[in-house]
């Protein structure tokens, strides 16, 4: 296929495609991401709450 | 005042305009300078992330390594097509997180205040300033040499200018500015490198037609385990070139700060999809320009003349002096010439009319050594500077014939065959010799082949444009396509940026010629 062997079809075609199948799968488990807008918002507003005590534990446990 | 200037200097001044556009919020607090006050989105993280990333590389080295090393160079490509979905999956939410938490405006100040230790910036600060000098450096370097190539302005005012925007906008609205200033970049450098390499196709015929005509050179550039093939192959390269731009670049201070001035953590999410795409678009093409340079510019670089396959071909490699008459004030022309013989056909057919003499016909671009010539005869070769060459002229007056001088100006030319009344005299009709541009009086006009063949080059001609050069051409390969207009604005590359080239060219050459 374009005048080159398979085997180089192969990896430059297949290497790419594992990091786009990486990147879906990536998205799709990080969906629930955005719900911690609202709390960082929450948090963001005069009085709403203490920062820095729920945060650290959700940031050291990433989905990726 | 050409175009491509007109464009540079609009870019730098829409460069320079961002960080006037962004002063504002540089000058509010040390979050505003330094991480633009945490307010990017998606779009500008991911492109800003991938185009500081990218670097200088992609455009000089990237092309060039794969002109050497074929579809091999693509292993570095395969890793980096991931680095920056690797880099936000992994650090982009937690530094954005933890720096916010932390109030860490720096990767050192996170890492001091993450692991509190007074040597942690003791340590990681002297680290960190040593690698990003040389890593800037060489950033501010590929900038001035692509604007030296690009307007033909000396070396030193390109760089300065180069460097002169860079620091004016990012002392004005720091990361803000830098990181505006790199969407903007990343946006232009996909349309350029997109543009050339739909060029590159058009003008080499597909890019089917252009793999074939790359393996007409070496079958082995067509495969991913080097121009040496399969049995010589380099895994450690290969894993090394795979893992270097997929992790080697998580946690870098650049790229930290780009997770750090995310507007929210989860902009990480979103922005790994524009950086898979940006990726997907951007990284391959100028590995594939590149191994398609080999058919449009296939003397973009030349061979040592040792490295060429076949000794007999070396045999063409003429070293003469010539002694001109003409006097010309105090100074003799004395000019050492050598001329080589590079092997296999040189884009005959009709190629871009000789830019010194105007005509217009068939030519033949070949390789020009030259050990010795006087500075105007780098008009032929397209040069505008005086060689970088290691003896004076007033060497070669105390007639030493057998010193022996390794060439160190090379460039191209284009001989029009018109201009090589030689070809053909010799009885294999598969080896012509084409002498040129020059002339000089050669004391020796033959030289003895070791496979019995002479090859006659030059006799007379003008005794004062030497640049004496030959080449070998050989009709075993099938007639190249047209050769694109745009080879016509390629000049010869400059002499000091030939210094030191790749002995790997030798490897793009057939074994078994």
């Amino acid at each position: 296929m374009f005048g080159l062997p398979a085997a180089t079809v192969a990896i430059i075609f297949g290497i790419p495609a594992i990091w786009v199948i990486y990147t879906l799968v990536f998205v799709y488990l990080s969906r629930g991401w955005k719900a911690e807008n609202v709390a960082e918002d929450r948090a963001r507003l005069p009085g709403g709450g203490d920062e820095s005590g729920g945060t650290v534990a959700s940031a050291n446990g990433g989905t990726a | 005042v050409n175009i491509e200037t007109w464009f540079l200097v609009i870019y730098f001044v829409a460069m320079a305009g961002i960080g006037v556009a962004t002063l504002k919020m540089g000058n509010r607090d040390s979050e505003g300078f330094l991480l633009g006050g945490r307010s990017l989105g998606p779009a500008v993280t991911a492109l800003r992330l991938q185009s500081s990333s990218m670097s200088g590389y992609m455009f000089l080295g990237a092309g060039s390594l794969a002109y050497t090393k074929g579809y091999f160079s693509l292993w570095y490509a395969m890793g980096d097509i991931g680095g920056g979905v690797l880099n936000l999956s992994i650090l982009g939410r937690r530094m954005r997180k933890l720096s916010q938490i932390l109030g860490s405006l720096t990767s050192i100040e996170y890492l001091e205040h993450r692991y509190p230790s007074r040597w942690i910036r003791a340590i990681a600060a002297p680290i960190a300033v040593a690698c990003i000098f040389f890593y800037v450096m060489t950033q501010f370097i590929a900038g001035g040499r692509g604007l030296e190539m690009v307007t033909g302005i000396p070396y030193a005012w390109a760089l300065l200018i180069a460097v002169g925007v860079i620091v004016f906008y990012t002392f004005l609205g720091g990361y803000l500015a830098v990181a505006y200033t790199d969407f903007v970049q990343a946006i232009i450098m996909l349309i350029g490198m997109l543009w050339i390499l739909i060029g590159t196709m058009q003008a080499i015929g597909g890019w089917t037609a252009g793999n074939d005509a790359v393996g007409q050179i070496n079958p082995n550039l067509l495969t991913m385990w080097g121009p040496d093939g399969l049995e010589s192959v380099q895994w450690g390269v290969i894993i090394g070139a795979v893992l270097v731009f997929s992790i080697g670049y998580l946690g870098w201070p650049h790229v930290n700060v780009s997770h750090m001035a995310m507007k929210r953590p989860s902009v990480a999410r979103t922005a790994s999809m524009y950086a898979t795409g940006f990726n997907l678009l951007f990284i391959p093409a100028p590995y594939i320009v590149g191994v398609m340079a080999l058919i449009l510019l296939p003397t973009l670089e030349q061979p040592r003349t040792r490295g060429l396959p076949g000794r007999r071909y070396r045999a063409a490699g003429l070293r003469r002096r010539h002694r001109h008459g003409r006097h010309h004030g105090r100074d003799h022309v004395h000019c050492r010439c050598a001329a080589a013989a590079v092997g296999h056909d040189r884009q005959p057919g009709p190629v871009p009319p000789l830019r010194q003499t105007g005509h217009d016909g068939p030519a033949v671009r070949v390789d020009l050594p030259v050990h010795r010539a006087h500075p105007r005869d780098h008009r032929l070769l397209g040069r505008r500077q005086r060689p970088a060459l290691g003896r004076r002229s007033r060497d070669l007056r105390h007639d030493r014939p057998r010193r022996r001088l390794r060439p160190r100006l090379r460039g191209s030319g284009l001989v029009e065959e018109g201009e090589c009344p030689r070809r053909d005299r010799l009885d294999d009709p598969r080896h012509r010799v084409l002498g040129g541009l020059a002339a000089g009086r050669p004391r020796r006009q033959h030289r003895h082949r070791p496979d019995g063949h002479r090859n006659r080059v030059l006799d007379a001609g003008d005794h004062h444009r030497v640049a004496g050069h030959a080449a070998i051409a050989s009709g075993t390969r099938p007639r190249p396509r047209r050769a694109p207009k745009e080879t016509e604005k390629i000049g010869a590359i400059p002499a000091h940026m030939l210094a030191g080239q790749n002995d790997a060219l030798a490897g793009q050459l057939p074994k078994d010629v």
